[in-house]
């Protein structure tokens, strides 16, 4: 009898864990999946600002073709399709590259660097290179939470089962960094 | 009766010094406080006018009874702000009647061009740690050293991570002798233990370079409303 009660108290302590750990992975893989849709997000508002700055620059600098296929073929190569997040990474990182050359085109044309809609797109731009690396830092932290528990004991025998994989990180470099802070007169505010 | 009497005489007396000294060490602090507003140009008041206690902080809170008290506010190197002191006591009940116990505090508090979702940056203890096992846990930063130190509470993980970037979580791992840091719209609060007045502006500097570290991204997602 009493080796029954055992049995019994041990197999419900070993249900009650398979039961917490599984509702854990579940949350922490939909926060990555959720954190991964940020991302893409983000990276959508830089597609969509692409061409708007690839037409400034041309209407100051049409015999730069090279240089505004390169951008416009990368856009639409890492637009192509939804992928694993390190396969996407290295086509980010080419059209990153693509519109720091763009770029360093428009330094070249101090006309265009003093327009205003020049300027307003490169303010654009900045911003949203920082909202990537914020998506990308959050997507990355719960990765880090999740690949932990994947790979960690006890849950891994649980992950295993279920087939709960790790995800990999997110990595890229942001094309042009940040300004600092942005000009505000804080006088009068308390 | 008489030596009875005596003693209560002894006890009265006492009280009457110890209360005397309290007196004392208010007026003092008052007048260097006081003096302090004149010589940076700040306005001074002795009483909470602004009703700063009630702003929604977890802070003031805390505790059976609080108040804020001694209020300067003025604008130090570019950034409006205002330094107080603060308190909150704890009640607690026995046979031999009531006590309190005093918790006190230096405040300052500033207000930055963002509306911020409330986060509370505070430092992990051994309860921390042990909560955090059992799930309930801060939001964990990609710095184990930050994360080690600091307890992060904010229920908008988006708004931790862009506000605690890279440069900030340095930054405030080389400036961290504060007690807490909380942030709910477009105010800051600096909280440290009790200072001297000839401290004050300490306060106001952290806060100065708080203010410089916030990234640019703070701004255009949390925008004033």
């Amino acid at each position: 009898m009493t080796a029954i009660v055992v049995v019994a108290a041990i197999a419900f302590v070993v249900m009650a864990v398979t039961f917490a750990v599984y509702n854990r992975l579940v949350h922490l893989r939909n926060l990555t999946r959720e954190s991964w849709r940020d991302i893409d997000a983000e990276l959508q508002r830089r597609y969509d600002l692409i061409p708007n700055l690839v037409s400034t620059v041309k209407g100051y600098a049409a015999h730069e073709r090279e240089t505004f296929d390169a951008v416009t073929a990368q856009r639409a190569d890492a637009m192509a399709m939804p992928r694993e997040p390190d396969e996407q990474a290295t086509r980010e990182q080419a059209l990153g590259r693509s519109v720091a050359q763009l770029m360093a085109v428009a330094e070249r044309y101090p006309e265009l660097r003093a327009s205003e809609q020049f300027l307003v797109l490169q303010r654009e731009l900045a911003d949203t290179e920082d909202r990537i690396q914020v998506a990308r830092r959050i997507y990355n932290a719960n990765v880090r939470a999740y690949d932990t528990l994947v790979q960690t004991f006890p849950a891994l025998v649980v992950a295993r089962a279920f087939g709960f994989t790790v995800r990999p990180y997110f990595e890229l470099d942001p094309i042009v960094r940040d300004a600092g802070p942005p000009p505000v007169d804080l006088s009068g505010r308390m | 009766m008489l030596p009875a009497l005596v003693f209560v005489a002894i006890v009265a007396a006492f009280g009457g010094v110890a209360y005397l000294f309290r007196v004392r060490a208010r007026q003092a602090r008052v007048r260097a406080v006081g003096a302090l507003a004149r010589r940076v140009g700040f306005t001074f008041s002795d009483t909470d006018v602004d009703h700063i206690v009630d702003m929604p902080f977890a802070l003031f809170s805390k505790g059976d009874g609080r108040r804020v008290e001694l209020v300067i506010s003025g604008v130090h190197d570019g950034v409006p702000m205002r330094i107080f002191d603060y308190w909150y006591y704890d009640e607690s009940g026995g046979r031999g009647g009531r006590s309190r116990t005093y918790h006190p505090f230096t405040c300052a508090l500033a207000t930055i061009p963002a509306a911020c979702p409330r986060l509370r940056l505070g430092h992990e203890d051994f309860l921390t740690r042990l909560g955090d096992h059992l799930g309930l846990g801060d939001v964990e930063l990609e710095y184990d050293d930050f994360n080690r130190r600091f307890r992060v509470k904010c229920d908008d993980q988006k708004f931790a991570f862009s506000l605690l970037d890279g440069k900030m979580m340095q930054w405030l791992l080389g400036a961290d002798h504060f007690n807490s840091v909380e942030v709910d719209g477009p105010w800051v609060l600096l909280v440290e233990p009790k200072l001297d007045p000839a401290r004050w502006l300490d306060l106001g500097s952290w806060l100065d370079q708080f203010y410089r570290q916030i990234p640019p991204v703070v701004y255009s997602t949390y925008p004033p409303r």
